[in-house]
């Protein structure tokens, strides 16, 4: 019996219950919440066995797709198909929903008599089922409507503090995108059915090699725009550092956590499976919008004071590393090494699972830091790692995974795809291949930005001496919410430690998209090493790193029983010159950490800097001074404000024709005719 | 006197009776002496005198240009009066001091803050300015000094690395000299002004002394003049090279600030051959000196020094030959010399500033009236022009001292001191190798002093200090207070 | 080019550090006087002459008493050498002042001609400051003698180093204070904070007549007359400024450094 696929149908069906009884109770506020994210949660759970398993045991790669229901028409039908690259993916959005369910079950407790808590349940347990949806699809038709349904839901959970006017806003910006997106692969699944003739999934597969290569290439631009503005692919990133900070915290770590990783879910069926024998240029294009990507989204996330838009920004980095990934693998297949396409491929999908760990840790741990000073500006934040120690030390190992450090799980991501990168060079004798280099080396500059704008992100919000009264005030936050974060920080640890089990668990994925099921000869000396294929590769051992690490730790903890045994330890203030005291405007601010970042990337920046000297006679006394420095966003300003800009400028143009007058539509339906007459003929 | 002549003339190292001293009505009194700034003069000493409940406020403005002085007094006042500072920077400290210390308000002060005093969260300032904006933090430095160096509080607001504004609050070494004055002078009164500032002993001494010779009315004999001359030399030498030591140590030469370490070391023991102790204690006396020096002396110290001179000259060489050094110091804490004017710089950050300032040639009292040391000047206001400023000078006193030891005047250096007038001013000024320093000495009907001012050339620079800041980084601060090197015990008393 | 110039400057020049404690101390300047010694013996019955010259009141003479003269309050300004009309007050011309005890510098009374030099620290902080000794200096109202003679132990030809004593930036790594300076009232929150930030066990040093008494300023209601009325101090280095040589002897005494690396000296 296929118990995973089982599993997979009581998850459906505890989000189904999730969401009626949430909505039922919704009146009762306690017990909606109670419900609706407890059985998110059961979901959640049932969800990630049901696709870890199916992966473990293999039985996602005997899967076939399975048809629920047939309409009248012949392309009308609604087909599940759980393969591997699916399961994957599914494990990925339940995990991340059950932990987050675990994590609202106190946090959405902020919102208990002021809004609709059941709603947000409700929403919630949608919002998942819809995304899992999108991933078992079998058919472009349900594919489609799953996509659509995660946007409109979306688009209700961004809104749900809709009494500020900056979450309008961002919510309708965020509706617009998503629409854009799902209108550009809505026409690239039309031109792949044009050669087809099939709406599903099965049918699809192979279908590149049946079109000409303009209409392959078009299909291609048309996927990549679409799944790019939804994972936030520079430059169609603007929607996501304004959407996912107003979100309630839990609903802004599912977003980065999941719902732009369907962006990658697109592109990698669609490129590997559906359009296959790529051109080089199809993963250059993917391996320089990915580096972009990275290399903005973590200069732009260094400038931030916002903590929850500094973390959007880095999903732009991390999504952008992801799709580094990916265009090495297509570039790979296309020169024909199916073991380095797949070992980029891993890498990429190993990231997007480390990214969904992280970033949701992260979130979480952001929206902890919400929960108990009710701001996201950093610079009133200070002392919180006295207050909420748990918190911090948990949002602490997220920074760790997040910028890379052994033994976590970005590390071990990174890792894989450097070995990618790094070998890529040798691999084709187009000048293409400069960019494997010059993307590791850009990868480098972001793997030490990422670490010094995580190092402002913990170090200004949590240490030193808080900034505000909020800030004094902070108290620990409820045990489910630091439950949720401990899941994640477990997944991280788990993901890191264990990268050959885990890859394990990918090869049917690797044989899926690529044909090399790779996961033999990643891992040595019986799973503790990781090694990648090729001969010139390394290996490296993050468990190993970790025990050695850990031994070396009784070294001066047996020195100080011995030796420090008669010491007394005295507590005493910071020394601070003999002065009266410290206070909180002595710390270091948020954007005065990323100033000499900010003088040296100018020309990215285009900083400007404004003094105001207010004094009566002599410059040399100011009464007063006020500083004020800003950076310009430079896709905002200089290509989406153009673009709107001369939009609306055509339109006001094109408005001309709505008269008001019934007669002159009269004459327009006329002409019409009269032109669809005449081209008939 | 009449009113259009609301000053007396005066010049350097003599006295004039108090009731000489032209008096005007306080509104007018500063309305005068912000014409006389206006018209090129300087401020040397401004302060309050109290009469009972009263307060009268001194001037003592000099016209470098026409080598003169002029004083004048206010008419006594009480509670407040018209500020000199709106108009004319240079007074600000002076105005803050005199309302510390007699608690009248100048009216219109851009920054009237305490300047010694504790009132409770430290001394002087009070509350520190800040600058809004989010970016800005506070750089708290001091009063514990991360080297062997005196104690002062350094608040800058910084935006990332740069200091938008720095503001500086002293008073931690306050001993009160001035007040333990009134009545003196007295057994331990010599003693005192020896270390008002320990490494200007010879400069204060000195001026000390030239104040309370012309208030006898006498003049100390010319073979002590030349001894004063000579010691104040040495002085100069010593801390220059210092200095030079300390601003290469900060920017991580080694073999000048290792060489320059011993060298000062070697001065020091110069001025030790001359009285025994290395700052000069105890060879400045009021009426002359109390030490000579003999042939056989002084042929030992021409030896040495000429060795010490050749040392210091290698030393600088490598400095200025090394390019680092150069990228550090040009353009570093940089001071125009329109700034340098407004704010009243004296000694060698003037002169770096372009300003053609020094006692030694503009007042000249003692030897410097038959012996001339050339200006040493430099335009560019930055520590490089500084630092510069202080090599120039090294060489020109070596070149000073090596002519002045062939031969000095026959005589006595031990002079006797006549009883001072009573009811008389006295200013002495003395080109101390920091700057001017002032003395204003005022006795009362007995002939005992009754007010004494003592005004240390950090009084008027420390301003430069945390205007040359504005827009560094944080990082060149060490270095440009090293360039500076002011003195915290001179300004606190 | 400086590099070549350097390099062969520093050959020519060989080692520029003295070879004191191993050799002999490098003679103090000929005029400096070094220290003082009472034989109160000497006195004429009533003579008082010498308590009336001394800037700083350090000499006392009770009527039928011995006359005491106090080594920490002292200027050494040799005024009472020359008023001393019975040379019962001479120059010794010897640089070792430093003592242990605040009563060891108060000369005058039989056996007290000269100050009691100071004993080594006990063997307990001998093993642990012997041979590594960090000091916070502490300018606490000084007017900077001090300060610049303890900085140049720290050049070349002194070498504070090669005993192990460094002056280090902050209390928090240091083993004790070195204070200069009469202590004004300002600077006590600095001074005491300082000294509490010092990590247990500590020790702390005056230097100057200012930070053992008061110095010049002995009885200014806006200095504390040395730093003893705040913190306890270990060794009292008397002079105006102290000679180098002085301050150097009084912390090798103290570490039972003098005379290399068998102790004594």
């Amino acid at each position: 019996m296929d118990y995973p696929a089982i599993l997979l149908i009581v998850a459906a069906c505890a989000y189904v219950a999730g969401m009626a009884g949430a909505l039922l109770l919704r009146r009762v506020g306690r017990l909606a919440l109670s419900v609706g994210f407890g059985l998110a949660a059961v979901g959640g759970a049932c969800g990630f066995l049901s696709g870890v398993t199916s992966l473990a045991t293999g039985q996602a790669a005997a899967r076939g797709a399975v048809t629920f229901w047939s309409g009248p028409a012949p392309n009308l039908r609604l087909v599940i198909q759980a393969d591997p690259l699916s399961c994957f993916f599914v494990t990925i959005v339940s995990m991340l929903g059950a932990a987050i369910a675990i994590y609202s079950l106190g946090y959405s407790g902020a919102y208990l008599g002021r809004k609709s808590v059941g709603l947000l349940a409700a929403l919630y347990n949608a919002l998942l089922l819809a995304t899992t949806l999108t991933f078992v699809a079998g058919n472009v038709w349900v594919f489609l409507i799953a996509w659509e349904m995660m946007a409109l839901l979306a688009y209700g959970l961004v809104t749900f503090e809709h009494e500020d006017r900056e979450t309008r806003g961002a919510a309708v910006f965020y509706f617009i995108m998503s629409h854009i997106d799902a209108v550009c692969v809505m026409l690239g699944f039309l031109v792949l059915f044009q050669a087809a003739g099939d709406f599903s999934f099965d049918g699809l597969r192979g279908v590149g090699a049946k079109l000409s290569s303009g209409q392959r290439d078009t299909a291609f631009l048309l996927f990549v725009v679409g799944f790019g503005i939804k994972a936030g692919l520079v430059p169609l990133h603007v929607w996501l550092p304004v959407a996912h900070p107003v979100a309630p915290s839990n609903v802004s770590a599912l977003m980065s956590g999941v719902l732009i990783k369907t962006g990658i879910y697109g592109i990698a069926r669609v490129c590997f499976e559906f359009l296959g024998g790529p051109p080089l240029w199809w993963g250059a294009l993917l391996l320089a919008l990915g580096t972009v990507s990275a290399v903005l989204g973590v200069l732009y996330a260094l400038m931030e004071h916002d903590l929850k838009r500094l973390l959007a920004y880095h999903s732009i980095e991390n999504i952008g590393i992801i799709v580094m990934g990916l265009g090495a693998s297509l570039m790979f297949v296309s020169t024909g090494h199916p073991v380095l396409a797949a070992l980029a491929l891993a890498a990429a999908l190993y990231h997007t699972i480390n990214h969904a760990s992280f970033k949701g840790l992260l979130f979480l741990g952001a929206g902890s830091v919400l929960h108990a000073t009710h701001t996201r500006n950093m610079e009133e934040m200070g002392g919180l790692v006295k207050r909420m120690p748990q918190t911090a030390m948990l949002f602490l190992l997220g920074a760790v995974a997040i910028s890379a450090l052994p033994p976590l799980n970005g590390f071990v991501s990174e890792w894989l795809t450097y070995q990618a990168l790094l070998q890529g060079f040798g691999s084709t004798d187009s000048l293409l291949r400069l960019m494997f280099p010059v993307g590791g080396a850009m990868l480098a500059l972001t793997g030490a930005l990422a670490a010094a704008c995580f190092v402002k992100a913990f170090g200004i919000s949590f240490l030193a001496q808080p900034r505000s009264q909020a800030a004094e005030r902070a108290r620990e936050v409820p045990a489910s919410m630091r439950l949720g974060m401990a899941l994640l920080a477990i997944a991280c640890l788990f993901l890191g430690l264990f990268p050959t089990v885990f890859l394990g668990w990918l090869g049917p994925v690797m044989n899926q998209l690529t044909g090399e099921a790779l996961a033999g000869r990643l891992s040595l000396a019986g799973g503790w090493v990781l090694a990648a294929p090729g001969a010139n590769a390394g290996s490296v051992s993050t468990a190993a790193m970790t025990l050695f690490g850990l031994s070396f730790l009784l070294v001066p903890l047996f020195l100080r029983r011995m030796l420090g045994r008669r010491a007394k330890t005295v507590r005493g203030p910071t020394w601070d010159c003999g002065l009266q005291g410290l206070t909180p405007r002595m710390e270091y601010s948020a954007t005065g950490f990323s100033k000499p970042l900010r003088m040296i990337f100018k020309a990215l920046f285009r900083p400007h800097r404004e003094v105001q000297r207010e004094y009566e006679f002599s410059p040399y006394f100011a009464r007063s001074l006020r500083f004020e420095s800003h950076v310009e966003e430079v896709f905002e300003e200089r290509i989406y404000r153009p673009t709107r800009f001369w939009i609306l400028r055509v339109s006001r143009r094109v408005r001309a024709l709505q008269q008001g007058s019934l007669q002159v539509y009269l004459l327009y339906i006329f002409l019409t005719l009269l032109g669809l007459l005449l081209w008939a003929v | 006197m009449s009113d259009r002549t609301p000053f007396a003339l005066l010049t350097n190292g003599t006295a004039l009776p108090w009731a000489d001293v032209p008096e005007s009505p306080v509104i007018e009194f500063v309305r005068a002496v912000g014409s006389e700034l206006d018209r090129g003069g300087r401020l040397s000493s401004l302060f309050g005198v109290a009469e009972g409940d009263a307060v009268r406020l001194v001037a003592v403005i000099a016209f470098d240009a026409d080598s003169v002085l002029s004083v004048g007094r206010s008419e006594p006042f009480s509670a407040r009066y018209p500020a000199l500072s709106a108009r004319h920077p240079q007074a600000h400290l002076f105005e803050r001091e005199v309302w510390e210390q007699h608690g009248v308000v100048p009216e219109g002060h851009p920054w009237l803050k305490p300047v010694r005093l504790d009132h409770g969260s430290g001394p002087a300032v009070m509350d520190f300015f800040r600058v809004d904006g989010r970016e800005i933090h506070e750089v708290a430095v001091g009063p514990v000094h991360a080297g062997i160096i005196e104690p002062g509080h350094f608040r800058f607001q910084c935006a990332g690395e740069e200091v938008v504004h720095l503001e500086i609050a002293l008073g931690y070494q306050h001993r009160g000299i001035e007040e333990a004055m009134a009545g003196g002078p007295g057994r331990a009164t010599v003693y005192q002004m020896e270390t008002v500032a320990g490494d200007s002993t010879i400069a204060h001494a000195t001026a000390y002394a030239v104040a309370l010779e012309a208030l006898g009315g006498t003049e100390a004999p010319l073979r002590a003049q030349w001894l004063r001359a000579i010691a104040l030399e040495l002085e100069r030498l010593a801390n220059h090279t210092g200095d030079l030591g300390a601003l290469a140590g900060d920017v991580a030469f080694l073999p000048t600030s290792s060489a320059c370490g011993k060298i000062r070391g070697d001065f020091l023991n110069l001025t030790a051959i001359l009285c025994g102790n290395r700052f000069g204690r105890g060879l400045v006396r009021p009426g002359g000196c109390a030490m000579d020096l003999e042939p056989e002396r002084l042929g030992r110290l021409r030896e040495r020094l000429g060795v010490a001179l050749a040392d210091v000259d290698q030393a600088a060489a490598w400095l200025w030959d090394a390019a680092s050094v150069r990228a550090r110091f040009e353009g570093t804490g940089r001071l125009d010399g329109r700034q340098a004017a407004e704010i009243g710089l004296v000694g060698p950050p003037a002169r770096a500033c372009g300003l053609v300032r020094d006692g030694r040639f503009d007042h000249p009292i003692g030897w410097h009236r038959f012996a001339q040391v050339p200006v040493s000047v430099w335009p560019d206001g930055d520590v490089f022009a500084r630092a510069r400023v202080r090599w120039l000078e090294t060489q020109r006193s070596g070149e000073f001292l090596r002519e002045q030891l062939e031969a000095g005047p026959e005589g006595d250096a031990r002079g006797g001191l006549a009883a001072a007038a009573a009811d008389t001013l006295a200013v002495a000024l003395v080109e101390g190798w920091r700057g001017e320093v002032c003395h204003v000495a005022l006795t009362d009907g007995a002939g005992r002093l009754r007010r004494y001012k003592i005004t240390d050339p950090s009084f008027h620079n420390w301003t430069g200090l945390a205007l040359a800041l504005r827009g560094q980084a944080i990082s060149d601060f060490p270095l440009c207070n090293k360039s500076f090197n002011l003195s915290y015990c001179g300004f606190d008393l | 080019m400086f590099i070549h110039d350097t390099i062969l400057n520093r050959l020519k020049r060989g080692c520029e550090t003295m070879d004191y404690p191993a050799g002999d101390a490098p003679a103090l300047p000929d005029r400096h006087g070094g220290g003082l010694r009472v034989e109160s013996a000497r006195c004429a019955a009533d003579c008082s002459a010498c308590v009336s010259v001394c800037p700083t009141e350090a000499i006392t003479r009770a009527s039928g008493q011995a006359v005491a003269l106090d080594l920490g309050r002292c200027l050494f300004c040799a005024e009472c050498v020359r008023a001393c009309p019975d040379r019962a007050i001479t120059q010794t011309g010897d640089h070792r002042l430093a003592a242990r005890l605040r009563e060891d510098l108060v000369l005058g009374g039989t056996g007290k001609e000269q100050v009691r030099l100071a004993a080594a620290l006990n063997e307990r902080l001998r093993g642990l400051f012997g041979r590594s000794l960090k000091l916070r200096q502490v300018s606490a109202g000084g007017c900077n003698a001090c300060e610049a003679d303890t900085n140049v132990l720290g050049t070349i030809g002194w070498d504070l180093g090669r005993f192990g004593i460094q002056f280090v930036a902050s209390p928090r790594h240091a083993d004790g204070l070195l204070i200069t300076g009469p202590v004004s009232k300002n600077m006590a929150l600095a001074l005491q904070k300082t000294y509490a930030a010092v990590p247990d066990p500590k020790i702390v040093i005056a230097v100057g007549a200012c930070a053992i008494a008061g110095g010049p300023f002995v009885g200014h209601s806006q200095v504390s007359d040395g730093a003893g009325a705040l913190v306890p101090v270990d060794l009292f280095v008397p002079g105006c400024p102290p000679h180098p040589l002085t301050i150097l002897d009084g912390l090798l005494r103290l570490l039972d450094r003098l005379g290399g690396p068998s102790g004594k000296g």
